[in-house]
């Protein structure tokens, strides 16, 4: 029983084989994929993610704190020009009519301002 | 030149500035939020004989729209009970709210006014740990364009470093100061004025208001409105049975919000202690608008006692002076610190002697 079902296992594969062009050329070649290869294709995504994530990074560091990242890892202080000229949008007031309502004055003692000043200075 | 502080938060704009009068200070607060009215309930030309602060704008259609400001947006919200759009979301600037930029620098304009040569001192948040914000150098970019369009040279402080420069002066500027605001809650850790240790965690009033509106089933609006009347965190069983309800669900989410910004808070100083030696003992200040309610303090200080042990010796927790003006005032005097220090530097580099470089002798 096992022999007669490993024996149409086998000639179903055959007959795809041939059938698929890709499979049709291994099969002419070596009959299979080389362990050679499989690690070929994923040394090749795995540079590729890699190359993906560093341009993420990149993109996330310069969105986010105007540091920029290099290849080299490598985290660079002073903030790139690339990063200072992304588009900001500009406020336009002209054109909005506001009301004169008069505000409520809270006027405090700010002695307390010029005695922080004074320490501030002190500081060593 | 007119310098200015201004505490830029997600719930309130406060601004303040010093008097050419002596010795005194003009202290300026609007709620940060809007309300679109439809011009079909109130008409552009009633506007201008009332007293409420508003803008009117033309849409992309050339249409009228109408929005109530500030206070009087709050007010509004609560008495037809709608919902109030905020052009601030977690300490920076909404990316959903299209006209953002526009209300705000009009809100701006009505607490600082426009000049020539002015120089603004803005509160920024630190990037959060425990959620992606919009960037802020984002919204730094913007809030320097909103205070370049009044006339005003600015620079961002971190909103925690603010309160450190008002609030320390007896420890010398060295502290942990807690903002709790309403998107965030801030983290600075100071050692004589300079910032050591900055974060925020994206809990705050705003978490709060939510979750007890969901809770408890009313509007948001009405939650804020009786977490900031009088709500005593030790004693929540005043008042009718619904607002009874509000008061206990207020101090459970209170309670939950300090137990996780001090887990955070508790991570944060123990990941740093190998590069951090502080021998002195240091206070915590706590301060920002979500600390206004009564015994905030003391269940911080209950949350505190039961948590884990911190890796720094404390010498007290304290509020504020006033939690909801320490921002600006911190900002201030940031800003007239930065002022003197240029001058004193500009008038050094006048009195330095000029060398002329003297041609060799032939």
């Amino acid at each position: 029983m096992h022999i007669i079902l490993i024996l149409i296992f086998g000639v179903s594969m055959f007959f795809l084989g041939r059938r698929n062009p890709l499979m049709r050329q291994s099969f002419k070649k070596s009959n299979s994929v080389s362990h050679q290869d499989v690690m070929n294709i994923i040394k090749t995504f795995n540079n590729k993610l890699d190359q993906l994530n560093t341009t993420l990074l990149e993109v996330r560091n310069l969105l986010d704190n105007g540091i920029s990242y290099n290849s080299n890892n490598q985290q660079e202080k002073t903030p790139t020009t690339k990063n200072q000229n992304f588009y900001v949008p500009e406020p336009d007031i002209r054109s909005i009519k506001s009301s004169n309502k008069e505000r409520e004055k809270n006027i405090v003692d700010s002695t307390g301002v010029s005695d922080t000043l004074d320490s501030l200075n002190d500081i060593k | 030149m007119k310098t200015v502080g201004v505490d830029i938060g997600t719930m309130n704009i406060v601004s303040c500035y010093m008097l050419e009068e002596n010795d005194k200070m003009q202290i300026d607060k609007m709620r940060n939020m809007f309300l679109p009215v439809s011009t079909d309930i109130l008409q552009t030309n009633e506007l201008t004989d009332t007293q409420i602060d508003y803008v009117i704008q033309k849409d992309d259609d050339g249409n009228d729209q109408v929005f109530i400001i500030g206070d009087d947006a709050f007010k509004f919200a609560q008495i037809f009970g709608s919902e109030i759009k905020r052009p601030m979301n977690k300490g920076v600037i909404s990316v959903g709210e299209i006209d953002a930029i526009d209300v705000l620098t009009v809100m701006i304009k009505r607490l600082i006014g426009q000049t020539k040569d002015g120089c603004a001192i803005y509160s920024v948040p630190a990037s959060a740990i425990d959620i992606e914000i919009p960037p802020v150098l984002y919204h730094e970019k913007v809030f320097n364009k909103v205070f370049k369009t009044l006339g005003f040279q600015s620079k961002p402080i971190n909103e925690a470093l603010a309160i450190i420069y008002a609030e320390c002066r007896s420890s010398n500027f060295t502290g942990i100061s807690l903002s709790f605001g309403a998107g965030l809650t801030n983290v600075c850790c100071a050692y004589k004025g300079q910032q050591i240790i900055t974060f925020s965690v994206s809990r705050g009033g705003d978490w709060i208001d939510q979750n007890v509106a969901s809770s408890v089933g009313v509007v948001e609006s009405r939650v804020t409105n009786v977490k900031e009347r009088d709500l005593d965190l030790t004693n929540p069983k005043i008042g009718k049975k619904k607002e009874k309800r509000v008061r206990e669900a207020l101090v459970f989410y209170y309670e939950d919000l300090i137990e996780y910004v001090l887990k955070h808070f508790v991570q944060q100083f123990n990941k740093a202690t190998d590069s951090l030696n502080i021998d002195d003992e240091i206070p915590i200040i706590v301060s920002g608008g979500t600390s206004k309610p009564k015994n905030f303090v003391e269940l911080f200080r209950k949350v505190f006692n039961e948590g884990k042990e911190f890796p720094y010796d404390i010498s007290e927790i304290r509020q504020a002076e006033n939690p909801l003006l320490s921002v600006s005032k911190g900002c201030l005097i940031y800003g007239l610190w930065n002022n003197t220090k240029e001058k004193k530097l500009n008038s050094q580099k006048k009195d330095a002697p000029k060398t002329k470089s003297k041609e060799p002798e032939k």
